[in-house]
């Protein structure tokens, strides 16, 4: 009966429970909206930073990603087979072999040549996972085929080659024994890391390995997850496992990176208690003007036998109502803006470039992630400023006089 | 970012031969007219080189390099004329054989008959380590300039053996911060070089054995370099066998020479 009350009264005005509730849905979708995007942004560091490199989680033997050397591997099936048992939810995974070369260039006296890191991966596997082919931007990306090389911007400048120009690797395998091999530049890349483009080159991993004799071996294989958020979890689990193999995070790689996520929650609340005490004021100045206006009417109310406690539980539902109804159609609109841009981002790399910022790149696109906290936060918050604005009013209700608001009135 | 650089540099193995010679080799055919004056570690050291230039050589080495992971063993024929021309081929294993290094004054060349291809060193890979072995090249090269770049010095001397400390001289653009010969000077053969870092720590040992005379000089057959943090690895150098009175023919130091053998 009392919420029927509430629900009528809320109506009476219509035009001014419009106007409100439009402010506040307004503000609410805005805020489901920004925290999606504050994740979004965050999403895009940490995958931007671990695209090409590390991916979310690095499994190689213990101390190989602190001091990386040649015969430092790991058993690629008894790694996959762990992965698997672990029922890991992710994108994809990529084996990857290292080792250090010198690759040359040209013939005679115009022969260059240069160390350089050479990196052997899944081609098919770094398609579907990882940035590495989408840093191609000369030539293509590797295909499989024997002899490919893909080549770092700078270090194709330094050795004057171009797509098609044949290169002599030279290195010493895990064995010891001397390795040399001719390859064609299929592709160059450019990742806006100078240093690594100016050392590293990209072969099909199944050449590089016997090249390097190791065979069934690899350095390490990269997780890319589709919640870079799990990452410690996961990893956790894969570091407990028998077999001699650490597991390490994005979180250990860009410690800068992991440092804003354990503050991030805290920027949420903070922008959250900015919104809301803005909100909190239009609410409640519509609040009370409603109560002052309607103050004759409660007192007849109270006069005719209708108890203070029912009287500032119509206040409270009245408000809790406007603000919940609000809370809700702001937060489903704000939920479809967020879905909508996780699945369809806006590319502004148009009109801005891309920052560099602490170790990795802020890109210059529109991208929001839902999640549980930018759905559930705005909603609950809303509930509770319908409760705030509605305190006031409700306890000046309660201590009401009818017969002095009669006379005033 | 793997930093156990393995690059391979085969000029490395000659140039241990070429310091082989530089050091020891010379020695003996000094040791008449040196024995008649003071001993003087700048001109010691400095007659062992001028001794030296001139020289032509031919022999085959065997070498063996153990790290913790893997041990392996080469052999390799090696030829020299002067101080700035080496050529050294290996001849075992089978599936590195004919694989060639040569250095003609600045400009060094590794030629790989797995691929018919040749490939020229930039001199900032002098400081790279050759196959994992325990020496550098560019250690190697300022070797061959020990009088120019570090302040010799007697520092211990006995009945038959004398000790040279050599530290960098002021403007001397090298890795070690000290080294210690200890040369018989009977025999003019060095029997121990300690390199030490920067901060006067002992960190590689080269030990000289097996002393020979070959063509009226004593040789050291044997040497071997042992890193100090890693006491379990070596690279040792055997010659099985050397010439001195060796004419290298014409077009020896050559890059055609190299795809001919």
């Amino acid at each position: 009966m009392l919420c029927k009350i509430a629900w009528r009264n809320l109506w009476r005005n219509r035009r001014r429970t419009q106007l409100t509730m439009g402010a506040m849905i307004f503000a609410c979708a805005t805020l489901v909206f920004s925290l999606g995007y504050y994740d979004g942004m965050l999403w895009n560091m940490i995958n931007n930073a671990t695209a090409r490199e590390n991916g979310h989680i690095s499994l190689a033997r213990p101390g190989y990603i602190d001091s990386p050397a040649l015969g430092d591997t790991i058993t690629e099936a008894a790694t996959i087979k762990l992965i698997k048992a672990a029922n890991i939810v992710h994108k994809g995974m990529c084996p990857r072999i290292n080792a250090y070369a010198l690759v040359s260039c040209g013939g005679g006296d115009d022969n260059r040549t240069q160390p350089a890191q050479v990196m052997g991966v899944d081609y098919q596997a770094e398609s579907a996972s990882s940035q590495l082919a989408a840093d191609v931007y000369s030539g293509s990306f590797l295909s499989g085929r024997k002899g490919e090389i893909l080549l770092g911007k700078g270090l194709a400048r330094k050795i004057r080659a171009t797509p098609g120009s044949e290169i002599v690797f030279f290195s010493s395998a895990a064995d010891g024994s001397m390795a040399s091999a001719l390859f064609h530049v299929k592709g160059i890349f450019s990742s806006g890391d100078n240093l690594r483009d100016s050392g590293l080159a990209i072969v099909n991993i199944e050449e590089l390995r016997l090249l390097m004799a190791l065979e069934g071996q690899i350095h390490s294989i990269r997780i890319f997850l589709s919640n870079p958020m799990q990452a410690e979890e996961i990893a956790a689990s894969l570091s407990g496992q028998p077999a001699k193999i650490e597991a390490r995070t994005w979180q250990s790689h860009f410690p800068q990176l992991a440092g804003l996520l354990k503050i991030w929650f805290n920027v949420q609340l903070f922008t959250s208690a900015i919104y809301y005490a803005a909100l909190a004021l239009i609410t409640f100045n519509t609040m009370y003007m409603a109560f002052l206006e309607r103050i004759h009417e409660f007192a007849v109310m109270q006069a005719i036998g209708l108890t203070r406690v029912r009287l500032a539980g119509l206040i409270l539902a009245e408000s809790l109502m406007l603000a919940s109804l609000s809370g809700l159609a702001g937060t489903i609109v704000g939920t479809l803006l967020n879905f909508s841009l996780y699945y369809y981002p806006i590319d502004l790399t148009r009109w801005i470039d891309n920052i560099a910022w602490g170790g990795t790149q802020l890109k210059a696109e529109i991208f929001c992630v839902p999640s549980i906290t930018t759905v559930f936060l705005p909603m609950l918050t809303m509930v509770l400023l319908g409760i705030l604005v509605a305190a006031f009013p409700s306890m000046r209700l309660y201590y009401l006089k009818p017969v002095e608001a009669l006379r005033e009135s | 970012m793997i930093n156990e650089r393995k690059i391979p540099q085969f000029q490395t193995g000659l140039l241990i031969f070429f310091i082989f010679l530089l050091v020891a080799l010379p020695g003996y055919t000094l040791l008449p007219e040196h024995s008649e004056k003071a001993l003087d570690a700048v001109s010691l050291i400095r007659a062992v080189e001028t001794q030296y230039q001139g020289d032509n050589s031919h022999g085959v080495m065997r070498m063996t390099i153990k790290t913790s992971r893997w041990s392996r063993t080469l052999t390799m024929e090696s030829w020299t004329e002067g101080r700035e021309k080496f050529l050294t081929r290996i001849l075992a294993p089978a599936k590195e054989k004919g694989i060639c290094t040569l250095k003609v004054d600045n400009d060094i060349w590794n030629y790989l008959p797995g691929v018919d291809r040749l490939i020229k060193i930039p001199s900032s890979l002098m400081g790279e380590s050759w196959m994992g072995s325990h020496l550098t090249n560019d250690d190697l090269v300022k070797e061959n300039k020990i009088d120019e770049l570090y302040k010799l010095e007697i520092t211990n001397q006995a009945s038959s053996t004398v000790e040279i400390t050599g530290i960098p001289s002021a403007d001397a653009a090298v890795v070690w911060g000290k080294l210690v010969y200890k040369i018989d000077i009977e025999k003019m053969v060095p029997l121990t070089i300690e390199f030490f870092d920067e901060d006067g720590e002992k960190v590689r040992l080269m030990t000289f054995s097996e002393v020979k005379m070959i063509e009226n000089r004593w040789l050291p057959m044997l040497f071997r370099i042992t890193p100090l943090d890693k006491p379990q690895e070596f690279t040792e150098v055997i010659y099985q066998s050397i010439s001195f009175s060796f004419l290298p023919p014409a077009g020896t130091f050559s890059l055609k020479s190299m795809r001919n053998r």
